[in-house]
């Protein structure tokens, strides 16, 4: 398999006034193409500042690599990015036709890209501007930005966390179906079961360091660290007992 | 509902074709329609039960969980408490009704006092108390969700967001309350976090027999703590019964919906 990139001993800050926290570090690990792989962990385990760096959006975020190696065998062209908020991640003054274009190397592939991830066009409409849609319907349009650059991988981060859990469902639906064309993914997320079905790998991370990575879904069923375990048993399952 | 069923249990509150609108406006000028938040909502709770609401975004949880606690005023319909009416209760003696029912709200880093000291934060219900008494319901309030005794000296940014949700309950136990409403409490939180706040009320559920009304968009969440379960949707209640027959018999298509939503897990 073709490596997409490979990360060594990469180390993460931050610029807070004259000092540089660190935030990520050192980590290891490596992405082949096609491949999908969960970057699990909770608030302030870095999975965002790692999921930045791998894009190249790190320094406009204050932060910096302190020391290790990324090694891209992609251009950072064919990388898209899904972030987590799709309220706040599109223009409000533009409509949403004028957006896609923006992104789009050949506007003509915007209708197609739309049917793709089954926007609704004849009822909202390329003219119509982000505040007319629903939250589930910004998420729609930004994964059909990131399919308009025509990746080879796609960094997600907690692409659902914003929207509803019937929203979620969906989104993580045409995901799959995404996937199946052989794009890869970087799926950064605190729900552990969002992997599940989708992920062919996990790295669990917890404030900055790699607790635990290996495939699923043998992880999930022996955890070898115990981070992972409160992790894994914490997903609040159905409950029919009283 | 049946009566005698439950023989021995009051009726805590009773909702009768409650509704709650809000105006949206569209232009200056104009007067905008009318949003029904809660539609002709039908409900009794009763006391000592522990109760689980679950709806998506705009279903009107919260507007109903403002309406329980006597923060927001209904446009129609009648909310009994204890037998009387919610209206008269609080304009007679709102303290008394704010003893019975308290409220723990969705957001911990907004919802304390950043000024002042947990022990301040918690004493603030109790201050018509004598100061032993208080001091004995503020040490038993922090026992029972689990903080040690120098926490009283923290203020709110020297907790975590978990912990921050421990003083918010706590300040809700101070009180001594007999109906607990939590508004999304753990949604602010980490998963770790969130199953031991989980385990904590419902820790405190059986301890303390005080009902409790679970609010969340988490169906499965909300299965690990509530007995009887309240669907919402779009302002209305779509299906309510006991958590096995709402789970595996769900009535309405969009409980089904919400179900067939949750990730398959393990």
């Amino acid at each position: 398999m073709k490596k997409i990139f490979e990360i060594q001993k990469l180390e993460l800050g931050y610029r807070i006034g004259k000092q540089i926290v660190k935030a990520v570090g050192p980590v290891d690990f490596d992405m082949a193409e096609g491949e999908c792989l969960g970057l699990i962990g909770e608030s302030g385990a870095g999975k965002s500042t790692l999921a930045l760096e791998i894009l190249g959006l790190l320094q406009w975020k204050a932060g910096l690599r302190i020391s290790g190696d990324l090694r891209l065998y992609i251009s950072r062209n064919e990388m898209a990015y899904i972030p987590q908020d799709p309220h706040a991640a599109l223009d409000p003054l533009f409509s949403i036709g004028d957006q896609l274009r923006e992104m789009a190397r050949d506007s003509s592939r915007v209708e197609k890209v739309l049917e793709k991830v089954r926007l609704p066009l004849d009822k909202i409409g390329l003219k119509s501007y982000p505040h007319e849609l629903s939250g589930g319907m910004k998420q729609r349009v930004l994964i059909a930005m990131a399919l308009l650059r025509q990746p080879k991988l796609i960094v997600a981060d907690e692409p659902t966390s914003s929207l509803d859990v019937t929203l979620q469902a969906e989104i993580m639906g045409l995901f799959r179906e995404i996937q199946r064309s052989g794009i890869a993914f970087l799926l950064v997320t605190h729900q552990v079961p969002l992997t599940k079905n989708f992920c062919q790998r996990a790295i669990f991370m917890r404030s900055g360091a790699v607790v635990e990575q290996g495939l699923l879904p043998e992880v999930f069923k022996n955890p070898k660290e115990a981070y992972t375990k409160t992790l894994i048993e914490s997903v609040p399952r159905l409950c029919l007992d009283p | 509902m049946k009566e005698d069923l439950w023989g021995d249990h009051d009726i805590l509150f009773q909702l009768s074709g409650v509704s709650k609108s809000y105006r949206i406006r569209q232009g200056i000028f104009e007067r905008g329609k009318e949003f029904n938040a809660v539609d002709h909502v039908n409900l009794i709770l009763r006391c000592g039960q522990c109760y689980g609401l679950v709806g998506e975004s705009g279903s009107g949880k919260t507007t109903l969980a403002g309406l329980l606690a006597g923060f927001i005023e209904p446009t129609d319909g009648i909310i009994t408490f204890q037998n009387d009416l919610l209206r008269k209760i609080l304009k007679r003696d709102p303290l008394r009704f704010r003893r019975k029912v308290q409220m723990v709200f969705q957001n911990p880093y907004l919802s304390l006092e950043p000024r002042w000291p947990v022990r301040k934060i918690l004493d603030e219900g109790i201050r018509d108390l004598g100061a032993g008494d208080r001091n004995m319901r503020i040490e038993k309030a922090l026992g029972l969700v689990g903080l040690p005794l120098p926490y009283l000296k923290r203020k709110p940014q020297e907790l975590s967001g978990g912990e921050r949700q421990r003083v918010a309950i706590a300040r809700a136990l101070v009180m001594e309350p007999e109906f607990l409403i939590l508004d999304e409490p753990t949604s602010q939180l980490d998963v770790s976090i969130q199953a031991q706040i989980v385990a904590l009320l419902k820790q405190l559920q059986a301890s303390l027999q005080v009902g409790l009304l679970f609010i969340s968009h988490d169906l499965a969440l909300v299965s690990q703590i509530a007995e009887e379960l309240l669907v919402f949707n779009q302002g209305k209640l779509v299906e309510q019964g006991s958590k096995r027959s709402v789970i595996l018999s769900p009535a309405s298509p969009y409980t089904r919906r919400l179900l067939d939503s949750i990730p398959e897990w393990p």
